[in-house]
């Protein structure tokens, strides 16, 4: 199918791509500064747009990767993303589903009770005595149990389940299927679009956590995550210069900024890897609409 | 007549209103053995520890047990009505941060994804999609790294360009001056969240049915009526709902961000509420003096999103609730 | 099409399960295993879990070191060192609130310390003073102080780093080659640091690699910057004591506490910021400079003089060093407000007899408290001691005479301290040993000498200082780095001043914290006022705002609870 374009079409597309173009380099430019900060000796970034690395050393990433604890809680985190985002798909996909339906009993209630806890917040302590009451606390499933509801996801689903067609339902309860058999087998993989984007907030979220390994794991190293262990790395850093302590020779080549640039690195990279395998689910959208009417 | 909505109106005698509310709940087992999971897990992990909202009508010392205090009503919260008078600067800067920040996030966002789509060369799209996302990644505490690296008065990068190209006399002060406070959180808000809200925008499009562009096609719709007519108007309810969901936070505020930014000469515009509940409550381990705080703060967000929500609904038929 | 989306689809669905099935059953193990939250005793050995602040020195395992090593063999007892990076206070709150606390705990000031009393979570160590005659001597002075924690007066807690012999001292840092240019001659008032800051930019206004310098800069961001070390001109002279970074300060002649905001010699203290700022002399970005930042910058020279940070020095001239930049190296001296030294005041030396940020107590989850208190008694003997500060005999320190000499491998622990601390578990300089809990204090031993030898004088020059600092020393006339402060400087007792506290809860509690709030809030405008008049202005405008706060009656609150100790504590 051949495309007219205009005189306003092209001058369009040029200015469209010069302003992703001028986006690119806006965006980009911190994560290349935070990559040549990794790689440049402290002293000489002051004042600098570090372009490239200055003083290119890689004790930075040296200092991070002895850390002894960066490997297992790179497993860790790993672990938690995987279950984590499955757990809530599941839990809080199926929730979606359910709260889409107008014609659900208490409707209301039940949308209205799931989604404002997204609005308040019953204090640290309470919260802690509850976890600690129920067994999570100093356990691994203390990261995934509490995080399997997440309201603002239920609301994209449910948003996007509203705009599908009912006649797609209907086909599976009217050959005798239930809404559970519905769901798994038609919705699910028509909503793939926003479940690749709420699998990629959820994993991006267990990926980034801290507050909750701090909160209560903090007594059981072999639970650690990645991000708090770059965060314990980096006050231990830091604290060497408060107490005027150093260790002779990489005191020069590393302080607390430029490993927490390295760690900051090494933490996006896994998520380089995965994103473009889920952004391909929701950018293609030939897949979708197949109903025929 | 869908086969759904038949079950619903199907005959049954509306004399017995219990055998009909089990027969409704019968014929829904499968929808509320699905909602289940959910319901129990939010009712045992968000609500259940509400009750722990005892303690701002209570004078707890860290130490007691959770309703061991002494019960002192309102007294919390009349602290905290008369300190109303400071508030004032803490409440506007808030409001005029979170506000803005909504507003132009949501807009940008919806902008850009369209735009992204109608980039001729796919791969670039992506590609551009996939790094929109990286500030998301960049902590706080680095992105301030980042900013001073470029903006300190006298030492920061782009500051000492521009005044040896005989620009400006004088680096611009963002970082120590009142003046630059919202515009600075704002673009960084922006700087930090775009690629996310991209994101929901696009998996909105991606199911847009192909049916609706072919079809106006043969109506003989050019391209930019095609973003008008169709693309645009099936954002609006994922816009909408955006800015709904976001209403509710509009008094709360990522306390890492302000942490590093907030300093002895900016605090005028630069400090918000959740700074003030932080400094007054927990850092001085007053627990109920912050947790009296929040439920007032909580009550007020409920009552705005439940207004914007009503709004929002009149408006655009659109709503969460 | 659909066909083939479903076969994909099938295919990423048990992809997906695969990985989700592996995860759950590596994560339910790792459920199951011991979280390791209990201290085990395996074959013997007691392990006590201790919650530490984030520190690049800690092992794992206290037996790791050598000095841990000898707790192991001879008591039996190994420290599991749990690094924590948030606020230590929040920490140890919530771990009180939620039950959830160690065998041996640390608790950060007294609200925190008469928490866990009250609760009633803290052993009582009087049963056990009897046994522990060395602690009961060392601390004699101490524990009066420690026994006004509690209602009943009992012993419930002991606190680290003091007594202290030692000098901690923070002043000015100048630019050396400063000095030498200045023929050695020091300028000593805020006066006459001004003329000679102003000179020095004038002869160097920009560094060798082209950066402009400033006369004096100092982290303002941290969270002692603006609040703490602004201000803090006061501590100079010989009336008042620096106690706290709080709403108040302490008159050593009156023996009463004092508004710390209406203090003239604070005043004085923003009157020198805003001569230095009209002057051109200020770092404008000492608001919003973090340690890094400052440190960053004195690494290349830029700034002529640093305001009381002397215990980066050490990092800082380190940079200095590898940047070619030897002759800059920055050395610490005096400084006083002209009206201090006209008044012929002398430079106060704190020495405190309590220190709430450091204390510790054991709990009533621990499980072996007298095998605890054995190590606490050994730690506070002088064997004990030197060992945990000298470390041991023939490898770090030989014996002639009656007196210790350090060797080579300990001198050279003055400039690697973290490292030499990881492996042997000795603390030679700094007061942040590796062995959290167990007393440390800088006293004299039996034979005279400090139990860590690096405390002396001369040694401790010898092993901390550069060629280039011990050159500037001698051209100065000093005999140590620390003499002008030995010669010119009084040993006062901060006696109970420093053990009265107001509860941060309570209703002047928040007074005191709003009065701190004020002032911070309006030294920045202080400072950046254009001129002697505005600046008048501006301090009146402050002290208005300031009096509209009812700070009489916290000042009032803080004499008052200090009148019910005891007169001989005071």
């Amino acid at each position: 199918m051949k495309r007219k374009r205009s005189v306003g079409g092209i001058l369009f597309d040029i200015l469209n791509t010069l302003l992703m173009l001028i986006i690119l380099v806006l965006v980009l430019y911190p994560f290349w500064y935070v990559i040549t900060c990794s790689l440049s000796t402290p002293s000489q970034t002051t004042g600098s747009l570090l372009l490239w690395p200055k003083g290119f050393t890689l004790e930075s990433f040296k200092t991070a990767f002895e850390t002894e604890a960066v490997y297992s809680s790179l497993l860790i985190s790993v672990e938690r993303s995987v279950l984590g985002s499955a757990g809530m798909l599941l839990v809080s996909g199926m929730a979606a589903y359910v709260l889409s339906k107008t014609h659900l009993i208490a409707g209301r209630f039940f949308r209205v009770f799931i989604i404002f806890t997204m609005y308040f917040n019953a204090g640290t302590i309470p919260i802690y005595l509850t976890y600690q009451t129920l067994g999570l606390t100093n356990t691994f499933w203390v990261y995934i149990i509490p995080m399997l509801v997440v309201p603002f996801n239920i609301v994209l689903m449910k948003n996007y389940m509203e705009s599908i067609p009912p006649s797609m339902e209907e086909a599976v309860l009217i050959d005798g299927g239930n809404e559970l058999t519905a769901y798994f087998r038609v919705i699910l993989p028509i909503c793939l679009p926003v479940n690749a984007a709420v699998i990629l907030f959820s994993a991006l979220t267990h990926w980034n956590s801290l507050m909750d390994t701090q909160l209560y794991n903090s007594m059981s190293p072999h639970l650690y995550t990645i991000q708090y262990v770059l965060y314990n790395t980096v006050a231990a850093q830091m604290s060497q210069t408060l107490e005027g302590a150093r260790s002779a020779g990489s005191a020069a080549l590393v302080n607390s900024q430029s490993l927490k640039m390295a760690f900051t690195v090494i933490t996006i990279i896994p998520v380089m890897c995965v994103y473009p395998f889920l952004q391909k689910y929701f950018v293609s959208g030939i897949m979708i609409g197949s109903v025929k009417e | 007549m869908s086969v759904l909505s038949s079950q619903k109106t199907s005959v049954h005698s509306g004399r017995f209103g219990s055998s009909r509310l089990f027969t409704r709940l019968n014929r829904q087992k499968y929808l509320l053995l699905m909602l289940c999971p959910a319901f129990l897990l939010t009712a045992v992990l968000c609500y259940l520890p509400l009750v722990g909202w005892w303690l701002a009508f209570t004078d707890y010392h860290v130490g007691d047990s959770l309703f061991g205090g002494d019960f002192v009503g309102l007294r919390q919260f009349s602290r905290l009505l008369f300190e109303s008078s400071d508030l004032g600067y803490l409440i506007r800067n808030t409001l005029v941060i979170n506000g803005l920040t909504i507003v132009i996030n949501i807009t940008v966002a919806l902008v850009l994804s369209v735009l992204l789509r109608e980039l001729l060369w796919k791969p670039g799209a992506k590609f551009v999609q996939t790094i929109l996302f990286f500030p998301y990644f960049i902590s706080w505490v680095i992105m301030y790294s980042i900013v001073w690296a470029l903006f300190a008065v006298n030492s920061g990068a782009i500051n000492q360009l521009l005044v040896s190209l005989g620009v400006i006399e004088k680096g611009f002060n963002i970082l120590g001056s009142a003046k630059y406070s919202w515009g600075l959180m704002i673009v960084l808000n922006l700087f930090k969240h775009t690629g996310y809200n991209c994101i929901i925008f696009l998996a909105t499009i991606s199911g847009i049915p192909q049916e609706q562009y072919e079809s106006a096609s043969l109506d003989g719709a050019g391209r930019f009526a095609k973003i008008w007519y169709i693309t645009l108007p099936n954002l609006i309810p994922t816009a909408s709902i955006l800015l709904i969901m976001n209403s509710g936070w509009i008094f709360s505020n990522n306390l890492e961000q302000f942490f590093v930014f907030t300093n002895a000469t900016n605090w005028e515009t630069m400090e918000v509420l959740d700074m003030y509940i932080y400094k007054f409550g927990l850092q001085q381990l007053d627990y109920p003096y912050a947790t009296a705080v929040g439920i007032l703060k909580t009550l007020v967000s409920i009552i705005v999103l439940v207004v914007v929500n009503k709004t929002v609904k009149k408006l655009s038929d659109t709503s969460v609730f | 099409m659909k066909h083939k989306v479903n076969d994909t689809l099938g295919r990423v669905l048990a992809c997906a399960l695969t990985v989700v099935l592996a995860a759950s059953l590596s994560a339910c193990s790792k459920g199951e295993a011991d979280p390791g939250g209990d201290s085990g005793t395996d074959d013997g050995v007691y392990t006590v879990q201790v919650l530490v602040p984030a520190g690049a020195a800690y092992p794992t395992k206290s037996s790791e070191t050598e000095v841990g090593k000898y707790i192991l063999d001879t008591f039996g007892v190994d420290f599991e060192y749990i690094q924590y990076a948030g606020d230590m206070r929040e920490k140890q709150s919530l771990m009180l609130a939620s039950n959830d606390y160690g065998e041996m705990q640390q608790m950060q000031r007294q609200d925190i310390v008469k928490s866990y009393i009250n609760a009633g979570k803290l052993i009582e160590l009087d049963p056990y003073l009897e046994d522990m005659p060395e602690f009961t001597a060392r601390f004699v002075k101490n524990i009066p102080y420690w026994r006004l924690n509690s209602d009943d007066g009992k012993l419930y807690n002991w606190e680290l780093e003091i007594p202290s012999e030692s000098l901690d001292i923070c002043d000015l840092l100048v630019r050396s080659d400063l000095l030498e240019e200045a023929n050695w001659e020091l300028p000593l008032t805020t006066d006459e640091w001004i003329d000679f800051l102003r000179e020095a930019k004038e002869n160097h206004p920009t560094t060798e690699s082209g950066q402009a310098t400033v006369g004096m800069t100092m982290p303002g961001a941290e969270s002692y910057g603006v609040q703490g070390i602004l201000p803090i001109l006061y501590e100079k002279g010989d009336t008042y004591l620096p106690i706290s970074n709080d709403s108040y300060t302490f008159n050593v002649k009156t023996r009463k506490f004092e508004d710390y905001f209406k203090n003239p010699e604070v005043k004085e203290s923003f009157q020198f910021f805003n001569r230095l700022y009209r002057e051109g002399l200020l770092d404008e970005e000492c608001f919003t400079d973090t340690n890094d930042r400052t440190i960053e910058k004195a690494q290349q020279g830029v700034p002529l003089s640093i305001w009381y940070v002397s215990f980066d020095s050490a990092q800082i001239n380190e940079g200095l060093v590898s940047n070619g930049l030897s002759d800059l190296q920055y050395v610490q001296v005096p400084i006083q407000s002209t009206s201090q030294v006209a008044a012929g005041q002398k430079r106060m030396l704190r020495e405190e007899v309590s220190r709430p940020y450091a204390s510790w107590g054991l709990t009533d989850k621990c499980k072996q408290p007298e095998k605890l208190l054995e190590i606490i008694e050994w730690a506070s003997s002088d064997e004990g001691q030197i060992m945990m500060r000298s470390g041991f005999e023939g490898e770090h320190y030989t014996v002639e005479d009656g007196k210790r000499v350090p060797t080579d491998a300990l001198l050279k622990a003055g400039t690697d301290s973290v490292a030499f601390m990881k492996e042997t578990g000795v603390c030679v300089s700094s007061t942040a040993s590796i062995l959290a809990g167990l007393p440390i204090f800088q006293t004299r031993a039996a034979d005279g000498q400090f139990h860590g030898l690096l405390y002396e004088p001369v040694y401790k020059d010898e092993a901390t200082l550069t060629d280039r600092q011990k050159e500037v020393y001698q051209n100065l006339g000093w005999e140590s780095s620390q003499a002008w402060w030995e010669q010119n400087g009084t040993l006062v007792s901060a006696g109970a001043a420093s053990s009265v506290s107001i509860d941060p809860t309570s209703d002047l509690g928040k007074t005191a914290a709003k009065m701190v709030e004020v002032r911070t809030k309006w030294s920045a405008r202080m400072v950046l006022a254009e001129s002697e008049q505005e600046f008048e202005q501006v301090y009146s405008d402050a002290m208005a705002e300031y009096d509209k706060l009812d700070h009489q009656s916290v000042i009032d609150e803080l004499n008052r609870l200090y009148s019910e100790i005891p007169e001989e504590l005071r």
